[in-house]
Parts: structure tokens; C-alpha cells; sequence
């Protein structure tokens, strides 16, 4: 799962154009990739698709369809995999992360053997790359591999983005989402390769994993700075 | 100077006490879309990892070209063709493929007419090829980078 070199990846394209979605897409199919569906009598079954219903693989090679209330007939969906998002996932375990929440634990082996989704955040923009926090966001960025993460950040531009992890990236990511087909198309540039890598895929599938209007929130004391700027209660 | 945090501190709750998961939500889906469903890894997997160049080549020499004439079509494409020769050569080109044709196949006129046009528009003083590789090459490559902000795209 994990390379030598970290794995920082920049999704960028205007709104709309299936960054989120495609942030949330890498981290479903690891997680699903390595779940197991746990059935009440305590057998175990690897999760074999996910669209649109949950199948896993038995022993004897039966495929089962999950019933779409598994939940309440006592099947769990579990998986190894860690996820950490600053915004709101279904259908997923994973830790909400704000900055606070970042901040806390940043000397905490909490935040390692994972995927960290960072969308449209305060916590990667470069103009606050020499605050106190941003300082701090760009030490947390030389720490990647170290921490053995699965950076994801979407930005509309790449040039948006703190300046080291431009620098330290490893796939840049270009995102296009055709609304017609429902299809999203990524051109993908690794670091070193001047080769692309041109995919697409039907975004049904991801949808119902995060919620495309979820907004995500300014950090409180960044507002309480703005307001006391302005003279606002 | 003094290493005032050199201890790491436990974490409260580990990853398994904080971690929450909501149920997914609830959306429609067509028949259509879920026969032609596969994940992301799934298609990154699959998908060529192919240059400019080699885009490029693909749709400078097609390769669903007539097998047997297929030498011909390909040196027709690289060479420069005048655009004196290029209708008297269009004539060729079609009597040429239906004399090769099975006699007991029924005879595809237009794919034949629309083959030795293709070829022999590629080949007509090796405009399309330019166009393209400009297309491929630099004109890519600077829309990528307005895209990208500027920001470069390694």
C-alpha cells in the first residue's frame, strides 16, 4: 500500500468538475478493496463490489448480495483501511479533521497509515503559509512519508496551494466531469514521468459517499479576527 | 536550546474510538449507469500510460485499416501526397480495394471511398500529421497549464 516516496497527490480543476468526488473515490476503493462484510454468526466475507449493492465472496466462491438494511440485520462492513477528511463522508469510518483536530494531534501517531482528504481547505491555502498554522501545515507536509499518508488535496488551481506541497506532490491530478454522461475524466501527471495518464469513470458510483454541497467551514478564529477587522459582533 | 516535546503523547482515543460512520445516502440510480460501473483504481489500472507521441501516432495510423493493403495505406500516409495526384489516386485507391474484395461478400462502396480519402487526406503534404502533433504536443500542453493556474504541471 505504501511507497518509499510519499504519496501526495493535487486534484485541481474549476467547482464542479469532480475533484471531491474524485478524493473521495481513491480512498472508497482501498477501503472496499481490503473490507470485510461480518455477519452476526461471526463469518467473514471479502466485500467484492460495492455499485450498487454491497457483494462480498464466500469460501466456496457463492457470491452474496447484502440487503440494503444490512445494517439492522447485524452486518458490519468493516476495513483496515483509515481515512481522515476535513469534510463529511457516508458510508465510510473516518475521522472529520479540522485544523484544530489536525493541530492536536500533530505530535500523536494518530495521523499515520492513512488517507487525508484535504478539500478547498484554509489548511493547505498558500496565503496563510507564514501564520503560525501555516507553518505548522508545512511542517505536517515534510512529514508525509514519514507518517506514511495518503495526502489527496483538491484545489481549483494547483498554483492555489501551499508552495511545498506543490513542490513535494506526486501526482497532479487535472479533473474534468462531463455532465451529460455523469463522466468523470482525469489527466494524471506523475512527478518524473512525462508521460499522462488519461482515465475516466461513471461518477454514480461515489456519489452517495460525500455530499457535493457540504460546505466547508473557516476555522472560528480566523472569523473572530475578520470580525474584530471590521468592527462585527 | 531545550527539546521540550521529546515525547510523543498517547493518544487519548485511538482511531477506532474516534472514527465515525454515518450510513450512505440514498440515490437513484439507472440500469445503464450500474452495468457500466468500475472503480477508479480499476480504469488507472487499465488505462495506457501513453505520451503525446504515441497518442499521436494511434490516430496518425489507424489501425483498423484493410490488412492487405495495409503496407500501402501506411507508406501513402507518411509520404507527401500533391494535391495534382490526390483525386486521380482516390480512383486507384477504390478500384484497387474492389478488386481485392471477396467476390461473394456484398461490396461496401462507402467504407472503401471513406478508407482511401482518410489515407490519402493524411497524406496530403503531411498537413493533418502537423496539425495534429501540434494538436498532441505543444497546444496540449499549454491549455493544461492555463488550467492548472500556472502552477506547472512537472
Amino acid at each position: 500500500m505504501f511507497d518509499a516516496e510519499a504519496d501526495i497527490r493535487i486534484l485541481t480543476g474549476p467547482q464542479g468538475s469532480g475533484k471531491s468526488m474524485t478524493g473521495v473515490a481513491y480512498p472508497v476503493d482501498d477501503y472496499f478493496e481490503k473490507a470485510k462484510a461480518i455477519f452476526p454468526s461471526g463469518k467473514q466475507y471479502p466485500i467484492i463490489g460495492t455499485f450498487p449493492y454491497y457483494l462480498c465472496k464466500t469460501n466456496d466462491g457463492r457470491i452474496l448480495k447484502l440487503p440494503n438494511d444490512y445494517r439492522t440485520r447485524g452486518i458490519r462492513i468493516e476495513s483496515p483501511v483509515k481515512i481522515f477528511a476535513n469534510f463529511k463522508l457516508f458510508g465510510l469510518k473516518y475521522i472529520y479533521t479540522d485544523m484544530k483536530m489536525m493541530i492536536q494531534n500533530m505530535n500523536s501517531p494518530l495521523i499515520t497509515d492513512a488517507w487525508f482528504l484535504i478539500d478547498e481547505s484554509f489548511m493547505i491555502d498558500k496565503r496563510n503559509s507564514m501564520t503560525q498554522v501555516g507553518k505548522i501545515v508545512a511542517q505536517f507536509s515534510a512529514t508525509i512519508r514519514k507518517r506514511r499518508l495518503h495526502l489527496v488535496i483538491m484545489v481549483q488551481y494547483k498554483s492555489f496551494a501551499e508552495l511545498r506541497l506543490r513542490i513535494f506532490a506526486t501526482q497532479t491530478i487535472l479533473c474534468e466531469y462531463d455532465k451529460r454522461m455523469g463522466v468523470v475524466t482525469l489527466t494524471i501527471s506523475k512527478k518524473g514521468e512525462k508521460r499522462k495518464q488519461t482515465v475516466s469513470y461513471n461518477s454514480m458510483q461515489y456519489r452517495r459517499y460525500y455530499d457535493t454541497y457540504e460546505l466547508i467551514p473557516i476555522p472560528e478564529h480566523v472569523i473572530e479576527r475578520a470580525k474584530a477587522l471590521v468592527g462585527a459582533e | 536550546m531545550t527539546e521540550e516535546n521529546n515525547q510523543i503523547p498517547e493518544v487519548k482515543a485511538g482511531y477506532e474510538g474516534m472514527a465515525v460512520e454515518e450510513p450512505e445516502r440514498d440515490l437513484e440510480m439507472s440500469e445503464e449507469e450500474l452495468a457500466e460501473a468500475s472503480s477508479l483504481s480499476k480504469r488507472t489500472e487499465l488505462a495506457p500510460n501513453l505520451s503525446d507521441m504515441q497518442v499521436g501516432v494511434l490516430k496518425l495510423f489507424p489501425e483498423d485499416l484493410q490488412p492487405k493493403a495495409r503496407k500501402l495505406y501506411d507508406l501513402l500516409m507518411v509520404g507527401r501526397i500533391s494535391p495534382d495526384v490526390f483525386m486521380s489516386l482516390l480512383r486507384i485507391l477504390i478500384k484497387e480495394a474492389v478488386r481485392r474484395s471477396d467476390p461473394h461478400k456484398p461490396l461496401h462502396i462507402g467504407e472503401m471511398v471513406a478508407m482511401a480519402y482518410s489515407v490519402l487526406s493524411i497524406g496530403l503534404d503531411g498537413k493533418g500529421r502537423i496539425d495534429l502533433l501540434e494538436a498532441m504536443g505543444a497546444a496540449r500542453e499549454s491549455e493544461e497549464l492555463a488550467k492548472m493556474g500556472g502552477g506547472g504541471s512537472f
